[in-house]
Formats: C-alpha cells, structure tokens, sequence
C-alpha cells in the first residue's frame, strides 16, 4: 500500500513536472522587435502593418512579406510562410510569431485584430437620415 | 417586450421551483406540487421564449439587436434558423432551452427513482442562473436600447447585418445544437453527484447517475466530433483539430465526463470510488461552466484566431459568480461529507480490472488538466508575468502525444482484465495474438516510412488496443451484442487515433502555380486552373479541373472579399466524403469512392497572379509619391498629377464589380517632360497592377491612399519584363495537400459514438430493473 502512494506520487510529480516544462517552452512571449532581435527564441510581435512600404504575396515560395512596426516605432521586415491572411488589410493591429533571423522577422503565423466594429451602430446609420 | 416578459416569468417561477423543491426536501412535503408546477411554468415559458426569437428571426424583426446582427432577408431558410445561435445571447437561450426540456424528462426520471426532490432542487438551480444571464444579457433588445443615443426609438431597420460566411455551411447548422445539449446535459450528473451528498446516499446513486453521464458525453462527444468536421471543411485550417480555446473547452468536459464513467462501472460493481466519483461528477460540470467563462467572458482577449466580444461587465461576474456557487456547492459538501463517505476497499492488485480502469479515469483527468492549463494560459501568464500570452500550438502535441501513448496501452490491457485479480498466465495467452498482430503491423508501418520512435510506438500501442478490443467484441457479438458498447467505443478510440497520426503526420503539402488551361501534375493528380465565375453577389469560384485515372471532377475554389468579414475569404475544395456536396452531386460521389478513399485531397486558394504582368519580387523597394511634389530617382523626376478614373469604372466600384484606376504621373527623363497613366486593375477585388514603359525603365502603380493624396509606383529597368509581351496569362495558386487515411478519424470517430448508444441503452434498461 505504501509502495502505491510512493510510486503514485512520483507519477504525479513527474507530469506536473513535465506539463510545466512544456507549459515554459511553449510559451510564446510578448516582446518589442528590439528585444526580438537579441532572443533566437520563437516569440510574438504586435504591431501595425507598415502600409507605405512594400508588401506582396510570392506566389513560388509561398511567402507573404510586409513591414510591421511595433509600439516603438521600430519597424522589422516580416516574411510570413503562408498567404497573406484574411482580414488583413483593416487589422487595426497585426501579432506575428515566429523568430527573428539575420535582418528578417521569419513569421509562421499571423493573428489580426480588428477595432471592435462589430455590432456597432455605424452600420446602421446608413439607413437613416 | 413580450420576449422579455417570457424571461422574467420563467425565471420567477425557476427560482420558485428550486426553493419548492429543496424545502421540500428539507421536510415540506406538500410543497413538492408546487415546485412541480413552477417548474413546468418556467419550462413552458422558456420554450415560448425560444419559439418568440426562432419567430422574430423568421419575420425578419431587424428593431430587435439581436436578429439585426446575426441575420438578414437572402438567407436560406436552414441558415435562418442557424442565426438563432449564432450569438452569446442566443447561445445561452439554446443551452437553457436545452436545460429546461431535459429537465422535464428528469423530473419523472428522479420521481420514479425516489430522489425528485433533491435532484430537482439542484438542477433547477442551473436553470435559474441560466435564466439570469438572458435577463441581463436579452436577445429581446431593441436597437435604440442598444445604442440609445445614436438610434431613434422605433427606427426598424430595413436589412440585417447578415450571418458570417464562415457559419454559412450545413456543419454549422447542425453544431451549436447538438453540443449544446451535452452542456446542458453535464448538469444532470452533477446534480445526482450534489443529491446523493445531500440523501447522504453514497453508494448507489451511479446506478441512475450513469445513463445520464453517457448521455452526456454522447451527445457532447457528436457535438465535438461535428465542430472537427466544419474545422476540416469550411475553415481551411487543414486540418479537424486546432487546439483551440473554443474546441478545448468543450474538449476539456467531455474528457472528465468519460473518465467518471469507467470508475462509475466499478463503483457500481464493487462500492469502491464513491468521493473519486462525487467529485468527478461535480468537476465536470464546473469545467463546463469555466469553459463558458474562457470562451464567453472575453477573458482569453486578444490570445486566439477567434475573436473572442467582450459581454461586459455584467456577464462576467454573472459567469464567475455561476463557477464560485456551483463549486462552493458541490465541492463544499463533498468536503464537509468526506468523513461519512464509505470506503470500499480497492482491489489494490494491479492485475485487477478495477485498478486499470481507475487509472482509465486519472489518465483522462490528467490530459484534461494539461489541456485546461493550456487554455487558460494567457489567464496564468497574465498573473505571473502581467502580460497575457498564449501557448503555442505544440505545447498540446508535446503533452498529450506521450499520454495518448500511454492511453492506447491500457485501452489494451485493460480489458483483458479481469475483477480482482486476473491469473497472469491466463492474461500472457489472451494477449498473445494481440501483441502478435500489433508487432507485425507496426513492423511493416517501420519498413513502409513510419521512422520516429514515439510515432512507431503510437502505432504499436493504437493497434494492440485494437487487436484487443476486436477480439473481445467479436467474442461478444456472437453471445450477447447488447454487451459490445465499451468494446465497440474502444475499438473507435484505437481507429481514431491510427487516423490520426497518418493524416497529421504523414500528411504532404505542395504549393503550386496554375498558369489559365495548364495542366499540372501534383501528388498523382491532373489539375488544370480553367477560369473563375461569380457565384452569388459576393462569392467567386476559381474553378480547377482535377483528373485521374481517366476520371474527372471541376472543383470550385472561392475566394472573394467579404464585406461582414471586411476581408478577403478563402474557401478550400476538399475531396473528402465529408464533403456534403455529395448531396447534390451525384459525380463527387463516385468520384470519392473510387480516388479518395485513401487520401484526401485537400486545395486552398491562395491568389490568383498574373504571368507576364507585374511581379513585386522584382520591384525592390517602394517609391511613394505625394501630390503635386516632385520626387528625383535616379535619373528620373517623378510627380503624381492625380488619380484617374472613368464614370464608368466609379460606378463599377461601387457595386462591387470589378473596375481599374489609374494616376496621372508627370515623367521628366533626360530633359524630356511626359504624362504617362499607369493603371491597377482590380478583379474580384485583387489588385493587378500594369505598367508602362518610360524610358528604359518599366513604372508601375502599385498601391494608393486617396485620403492623403499619396500613392506608391516601383520603377525597375525595362529588361526584367521585355521578353514577356502579348497578353499575361491569369495564374491561380493554390496549396494542394492530401491526407492519408483522414476517413479513419471520421469512421473512429463515428464507431467511438455508437459504442456510446450501445452502453447507454444497455445501462438505462438495467436502472429499469
């Protein structure tokens, strides 16, 4: 009966030990570009889509590239592995993931987010006068 | 006004009942008619209530908030009704309707049984607070009391808002329905768990407990298995799961709910689990309510793919206060009883059925608490580093790959146990042939690709599971079939799970161009871009030819701009048996049969281009002109003169169609002045931009900002382009994918949930005895 606690609890320890392991590793923090560029750790942005610079789909590699600027005014180059995401051209605000690499920001995935419109009374007012 | 009268009336005569029922309980026996009475009052009236709404949708009553922002007059009749749930407030007026129905069959369910009072007293309680949330919370809002000072009052709109394209889809239809009523349904083991603290009734109460925690899981289970199908069909994640907050949340409950029904089948043989059981049962329901908290609070914010509307202050306490009552009572009562609970002494063999399947249950409790931690991660690292983030996708597949490992073993052993204690000679032969068959089919999975260690051991574990339970439910289909539920459902989880480590796993993913009529050649498939049409007044289909073996199917691709998404939308094309254009396409069918069994072929849009015309990977960077100012590059003095654009293309715009605007750029190269107008023509709302040659240079307009006057050209040197002359040709780009043995998820899927239908007849017929 002892035996079966002891080893029940080694049990338990060990997952809790590995869920927070992995909880750490797959984290994904929050950072300013500036301190993006000094991690090789995979971590997330939030920005504005620069929209005076380039920004295009590159059909033979798959890649979505644009400028983002963060809070800071700092502004990165992102290469994005995908197409460019839905909703993106009025995403009040952009967050990538991914890891900044060599001058270039290497994003696996984009969120946008949107000013709260939804439900609002703007689109009603078209039909009154 | 009537539909809130409805409301207020039903959760009056809720919270009569449940103060009926408890005194009654507490001794008040005659007061028992009444609570009866209350009780089918506010379920009367909260079905009247979902009759108003399903009635203001249909009518089309777009001066209610809630009807305007979810429907409008084009839709069809099945994606009218849909809209009733496509909000938080309908939501919950779907889930308390659920509540309410389902109590009606409680009600002489627990009569019959001797416990109404209690059980009743409990449930009704849900009810009530359910009720709560739609009082603060109406979908009977008018619009000028939603936004008071910005519409008059009595203003009727004459059009909704219209339902989100990506709930436009028969999956859709059908989800909210049905999972909804397993939310509802997980209340009803809670409160048999919460009655037998209060009867002091420890051991019996699974008996009648345990055909409602099948229910519960059945119909949650449907309910998650149909939110995989829309996931794979219509959202183009590429796949059926995304570990998202939405789908664990309901994932989470579902684990538990399964895990309390194996130490439930050993309780009700040998006694034994009774607390473990009680607060399983409570847990369940209080992760059905934290889920809501997650997903309906706005708590989660900014953190997910779903957009996730703030409900305002008022839900969220409203939904945290319903978490703090609901664990206060259940798990306050089992710790104030935990003394008097029986203890059964456990058969602490570990050759023993009841330890394995007590393991079963503390197996699926703990991948329930990995996948709870990691949703509600952004809630944790909010606390602990003050700013809220996310875990990453992987952190799931990290934790649950070793325990569905695990998981898959003692699927296997488990039921070749038996109770007490099980002769382990007798256990080595009847594991024989399994752990034989597993080896071999492992060992040709290893020879035919399968190379990493954890995934060839999951292979090995999925396959013993099902080698195990296909024996044994053979053996039972030829004595007595009503016994096959737990076998059945097993040999569903060990399929389900084969399916899903080769479609996640060994899945292949191509992108490709598709230059107009070229056929292409992709994972063995023909495919051939032959034009676009539009189909309705937004939606334009990118039609691609897909051939094989001699056979061949049109395959329309969207993607259009979506003006309630306010973005441009990408529908993939999936030859999948999931595909419910089976229905009104007879050659899909056949089709299907004959390629796709296997292999799923799965093709996304991506953009449609132009070859020969402007390439932006050539451009370098962006010249960005602003009105009337003259800009020197190189040898070039550029200005922007002004936009051009015909009456005809205006008006083109503004319908939608597809129109061309130009600028008036002034060129000053080598002394000599020229006006030249380069245009960008949209199609289906894609910028395709031409450009004209100046000097030896080749300007193109690539972007523009009327609001500020500016826009932005690219001047690159002529030689780049000079080759490509005579007409660009339109190429699609898609991203083709397949997905081997996909259809083993579905089928695991749909075996695991008859498995559930077996048990649960089995189980309710044996209460009757």
């Amino acid at each position: 009966m002892k035996l079966k606690i002891v080893v029940g609890s080694v049990l338990i320890a060990g997952f809790i030990i590995f869920g927070a392991y992995s909880f750490m590793e797959s984290n994904v923090k929050y950072v300013t570009i500036e301190e993006a560029k000094k991690t090789t750790r995979k971590v997330q942005i939030v920005g504005e889509w620069v929209k005076e610079k380039e920004s295009y789909y590159d059909a033979r590699t798959n890649q979505f590239i644009f400028y983002l600027k963060d809070d800071n005014g700092d502004v990165v180059k992102v290469v994005h592995n995908g197409a460019k995401p839905n909703n993106f051209e009025i995403a009040s605000h952009v967050v990538v993931k991914g890891r900044y690499v060599d001058g270039i920001f290497e994003s696996q995935e984009i969120l946008t987010k949107f000013p709260s419109k939804y439900q609002s009374a703007d689109a009603l007012k078209q039909y009154q006068n | 006004m009537l539909g809130r009268f409805l409301i207020y009336i039903a959760f009056a005569s809720s919270l009569f009942a449940t103060i009926g029922y408890y005194l009654s309980f507490k001794g008040r026996k005659s007061l028992i008619q009444k609570a009866r009475l209350s009780y089918h009052i506010s379920a009367i009236f909260v079905i009247l209530a979902s009759a108003f709404l399903l009635y203001l949708i249909l009518t089309h009553q777009f001066q209610y908030t809630y009807v305007w922002s979810y429907s409008s007059t084009d839709l069809s009749t099945p994606l009218l009704i849909s809209t009733f749930y496509a909000g938080q407030e309908g939501s919950f007026m779907l889930w308390t309707f659920y509540t309410a129905v389902l109590g009606l069959f409680l009600m002489s369910y627990s009569r019959r049984n001797g416990y109404e009072a209690e059980v009743m007293s409990v449930y009704s309680l849900v009810k009530v607070l359910l009720l709560l949330i739609l009082v603060v919370k109406s979908p009977f809002e008018y619009v000028w009391e939603t936004w008071p000072n910005q519409v008059h009052e009595g203003f009727v709109p004459p059009e909704g808002r219209g339902l989100n394209p990506l709930l436009q889809n028969f999956w859709m239809v059908i989800h909210p329905p049905i999972i909804f009523i397993g939310f509802a349904a997980m209340a009803i083991p809670y409160s048999h768990a919460v009655a037998a603290l209060l009867r002091r009734e420890y051991l019996t109460w699974v008996k009648p407990a345990m055909p409602w925690t099948i229910f519960a899981a059945l119909t949650l289970g449907a309910g998650l298995a149909i939110g995989g199908f829309w996931a794979y069909e219509t959202l183009g994640w590429g796949g059926f799961w995304g570990w998202d907050p939405v789908e664990n949340s309901s994932l989470v409950p579902w684990l538990i709910a399964v895990g309390t029904i194996h130490t439930m089948y050993v309780q009700r043989r040998t006694g034994a689990f009774a607390r473990w059981n009680l607060g399983m049962s409570i847990l369940a329901f209080i992760l059905v309510l934290y889920s809501t908290f997650l997903t309906r609070s706005g708590v989660l914010g900014d953190t997910s793919v779903h957009s996730f509307v703030d409900p305002g202050m008022w839900v969220y306490l409203l939904l945290i206060s319903l978490i703090l009552i609901f664990s206060f009572i259940g798990f306050g009562l089992l710790f104030a009883r935990r003394k008097e609970i029986p203890k059964v002494k456990v058969e602490s063999d570990l050759l023993s059925r009841e330890y394995n399947l007590f393991l079963a249950s503390a197996l699926l409790l703990i991948v329930a608490g990995f996948v709870i931690v990691g949703t509600s991660s952004p809630i944790i690292t909010k606390i602990l580093q003050g700013k809220a983030s996310a875990v990453d996708v992987s952190y799931y597949n990290k934790t649950t790959l070793p325990l569905g490992i695990i998981m898959a073993l003692l699927i296997g052993l488990a039921q070749t146990m038996w109770w007490r204690r099980t002769n382990p000679e007798a256990l080595m032969k009847s594991l024989l042939f399994p752990t034989a068959a597993a080896t071999v089919f492992t060992s040709i999975l290893i020879v035919a690709g399968v190379r990493e260690v954890l995934m060839a051991l999951f292979v090995l574990t999925s396959s013993f599971a099902f080698f195990v339970s296909l024996r044994i439910a053979y053996k039972i289909a030829r004595g007595n079939p009503k016994y096959i539920g737990a076998y059945l459902t097993h040999i569903g989880v060990a399929l389900f799970f084969l399916g899903v480590i080769a479609s996640t796993k060994y899945d292949k993913t191509q992108v490709v161009s598709l230059p107009k009529d070229q056929a292409i050649n992709v994972f063995g498939y023909k495919l051939t871009y032959i034009g676009n049409q539009k189909i309705d007044k937004e939606k334009v289909a990118y039609n691609v030819k897909v051939e094989k073996d001699g056979d061949s199917f049109i395959a329309p691709l969207q993607m259009y701009f979506s003006e309630y998404n306010q973005g441009v939308m990408r529908h993939p094309y999936i030859f999948s048996l999931l595909n419910y254009d089976i229905f009104s396409n007879p050659n899909l069918l056949a089709f299907l049969v004959k390629n796709t069994l296997t292999n799923d072929l799965y093709l996304s849009p991506m953009s449609l281009e132009k070859s020969g015309g402007f390439n932006p990977h050539t451009t370098g960077d962006l010249i960005i002109l602003d009105k009337n100012q003259e800009k020197v590059v190189g040898d070039y003095t550029l200005k922007f003169i002004r936009f051009d654009m015909t009456s005809e293309d205006m008006a083109k715009m503004m319908s939608g169609q597809d129109f061309a605007i130009g600028a008036v750029i002034e060129v000053t190269y080598k002394g000599k002045k020229q006006q030249v107008i380069p245009k960008i023509y949209y199609r289906n709302n894609m910028p395709m931009p031409e450009g004209v040659k100046v000097g030896d240079k080749q300007l193109t307009f690539v972007n523009l900002n009327v609001e500020s006057g500016q826009i932005a050209v690219s001047l690159r040197s002529n030689g780049a382009v000079s080759e490509v002359q005579g007409e660009p040709v339109e190429v699609l780009v898609i991203e083709a994918s397949v997905k081997p043995f996909i259809n083993l998820v579905w089928f695991g899927v749909i075996v695991i949930l008859a498995g559930f239908v077996v048990s649960m007849i089995r189980r309710i017929s044996e209460v009757k005895k």
